[in-house]
């Protein structure tokens, strides 16, 4: 069934702004943007795609969504990181680590790597609910493999602007005070 | 159907697309048409131009002579995009690959980003040959995908072609240095079109000299058609004693480009505020702010420095260039330097009838065109010291100028319309269709 665009349902006064960080491209300026983002008031959340930790840079105040393990369980993914050989040697009470070789290779391929950000939209679909998309204002991008996700939410939310960073618009809109660009540590 | 010769004019930059460019292509399809030819353009659509650039330039498009028949093809564009949620959903979801194989595809048929263009063009002018025979065709860019159709469209209609290049595609004019090694596909690609082409046509004489030394097998197919003075739109610039009390209004008016010496100019406005002669004066930008909205904002930011008298006063359509002259004491003709390079609006800035500024270096070859109008003020160097002699010397020329002096001027600017400098080239057409 075609998905209907959402009638955007927005808290007023709050911006709520996603970063489509799969990639790690452009990854401290995007924490540095966030941070301010919820310190002006605002709702932020972080996606990523690269099995990190939470950065310790990233304020609390900041959700933060990682698609790798679910980007794993799509489609034949699940069978390239089910590896009947580790099965066995799991169940002989071997210890295994890292992901199966067969991931490894397919996951660094570049018929992969070409269709990986529409892979990660698709992933980013069992997360809607913490997404909010009616509640989004804007999707930072931080490169091309951003794309994708960044398209889809906004087919979805029309209200939804893209950029590089945020915009003016996006604070006048809710009302707020734009908060001066953030600064770079010397 | 017409006994008419028929020129098929390739000018994607068509009224209303509005920038520098449109001038000389509207200028060839209304001369084409007062001399008695059929002329058909093809024309990229409307909305294309809306979508690039964010405005149109309706006022332009009823310049264009009626009978002129414009054809509008709906171009290729989608690789232009570059707002993702504009994106179609191959684009945005599959970036990488839809960007390559679309390269892929754009270098397999010319070697410019607008190339998917190029079978669009030769499909329509094939499909207006077929239910009116096109005598020539003649392209003029760029982009210059459009002498890879023209060289197409005369090898399929068995038709001569002429190409006008109003800009130069293989020569950067700016660092008067090659953009291409010989062996590039641009470079072969344009021996091809010159080569073949039964006229070459350019702008000023270094560019043709550059032509001649590079494809001397067509040397002789060289020709230099000037921009000129559309003076049926533009229209008399009223005369205006002067009045010495009152501050002296300065004017830029057209595209601003952001490779203009904007900074350097407003150092010189800066320096020379502090004169007598300038006491008070102002400084005012007419015009569009480059050619692609994206720029808009940092060519704007780079005028608006708080600099005292300088302010932005928006665009102008050129059917608007005659009251907005009226407001202006002085002109200044900011403009890249470069040996290559002949200002457009300076045939416009002449009907004036004003002192106006040349700055930009003394070897761009507008010095030439003006070596006969009394009052131009070139720079000798583009430094903030020059500039602040000549906005001194100007302003003193302007509370002067004498009603003998306008009429100089405006005679002056009266030699260089288009259709005198079109018509050496309009009559060796005429001899080429008639074989």
């Amino acid at each position: 069934m075609a998905e209907q665009p959402i009638t955007p349902v927005r808290r007023a006064g709050r911006p709520r702004i996603v970063a489509a960080a799969v990639e790690s491209a452009r990854r401290t300026a995007t924490i540095r943007t966030l941070n301010q983002v919820v310190a002006a008031g605002g709702s932020a959340l972080l996606v990523t795609a690269d099995s990190l930790e939470r950065p310790e840079d990233l304020a609390p105040e900041v959700e933060m969504l990682d698609l790798s393990a679910t980007e794993r369980r799509l489609g034949l993914n699940r069978l390239l990181t089910r590896d009947p050989a580790r099965l066995l040697a799991r169940f002989r009470g071997t210890r295994i680590s890292g992901p199966s070789p067969a991931w490894v290779v397919v996951r660094r391929s570049k018929p992969y790597r070409m269709i990986r950000p529409w892979l990660l939209w698709r992933a980013l679909r069992r997360h809607l609910a913490e997404v909010r998309i009616g509640d989004v204002d804007h999707v930072i991008i931080v490169h091309q493999n951003s794309w994708p996700i960044a398209w889809q939410l906004h087919r979805r939310n029309p209200a939804v602007s893209i950029a590089y960073e945020v915009p003016a618009e996006v604070w006048e809109r809710a009302g707020r005070p734009v908060p001066p660009p953030p600064s770079v540590p010397a | 159907m017409t006994a008419l010769p028929h020129v098929l004019l390739l000018g994607m930059q068509f009224p209303p697309a509005r920038g520098s460019g449109v001038y000389r292509i509207r200028g060839w399809a209304n001369h084409f048409a007062r001399r008695g030819f059929a002329v058909t353009v093809l024309a990229a659509d409307t909305d294309f131009w809306y979508q690039r650039a964010g405005v149109l330039d309706e006022e332009l498009e009823r310049t264009v002579d009626p009978r002129v028949r414009v054809v509008h093809v709906k171009v290729a564009r989608e690789h232009l995009v570059n707002r993702v949620g504009e994106m179609s959903w191959a684009h945005a979801n599959f970036p990488r690959l839809w960007t390559k194989s679309h390269q892929k595809f754009r270098e397999s048929i010319f070697p410019e980003v607008y190339s998917p263009m190029l079978p669009q063009f030769v499909a329509r002018g094939a499909a207006i040959h077929a239910k009116h025979r096109v005598d020539l065709v003649f392209a003029t860019g760029n982009p210059y995908t459009q002498y890879g159709a023209a060289y197409q469209l005369g090898r399929l209609l068995r038709r001569p072609y002429v190409v006008d290049y109003h800009d130069p595609w293989t020569l950067n004019p700016l660092t008067e240095s090659d953009v291409f090694s010989p062996a590039d596909p641009e470079s072969v690609w344009e021996r091809r079109i010159i080569e073949n082409a039964a006229l070459t046509v350019t702008v000023n004489d270094p560019l043709a000299e550059w032509y001649r030394d590079r494809y001397p097998a067509a040397r002789d197919r060289l020709r230099v058609v000037e921009n000129g003075l559309a003076e049926d739109v533009v229209g008399e610039v009223p005369w205006r004693e002067p009045e010495p009390d009152r501050p002296v209004r300065f004017g830029f008016v057209g595209t601003v480009r952001a490779d203009l010496p904007i900074e350097e100019y407003l150092d010189g406005w800066t320096l020379a505020r502090k004169e007598p002669e300038l006491a008070d004066a102002t400084m005012d930008f007419y015009g569009y702010l480059g050619f692609f909205t994206q720029n808009e904002a940092m060519i704007r930011a780079r005028i608006e420095t708080g600099v005292e008298g300088v302010s932005y006063r928006g665009p102008v359509s050129q059917t608007r260039l005659a009251e907005t002259y009226a407001g202006l004491d002085a002109l200044a003709m900011l403009l890249p330097s470069s040996i290559y390079m002949t200002a457009g609006k300076g045939y416009d800035y002449m009907a004036a009838g004003r002192p106006i500024l040349g700055i930009h270096d003394p070897r761009n070859h507008t010095t030439k065109v003006f070596e006969n109008y009394p009052l131009f003020f070139g720079v000798p160097a583009v430094t903030p010291e020059a500039i602040r002699d000549v906005l001194v010397a100007s302003a003193r020329a302007a509370r002067t100028q004498t009603h003998e002096q306008y009429e100089v001027c405006r005679a002056e600017a009266l030699r260089h319309t288009w259709d005198l400098n079109m018509q050496p080239v309009s009559d060796e057409v005429k001899e080429l269709i008639r074989g």
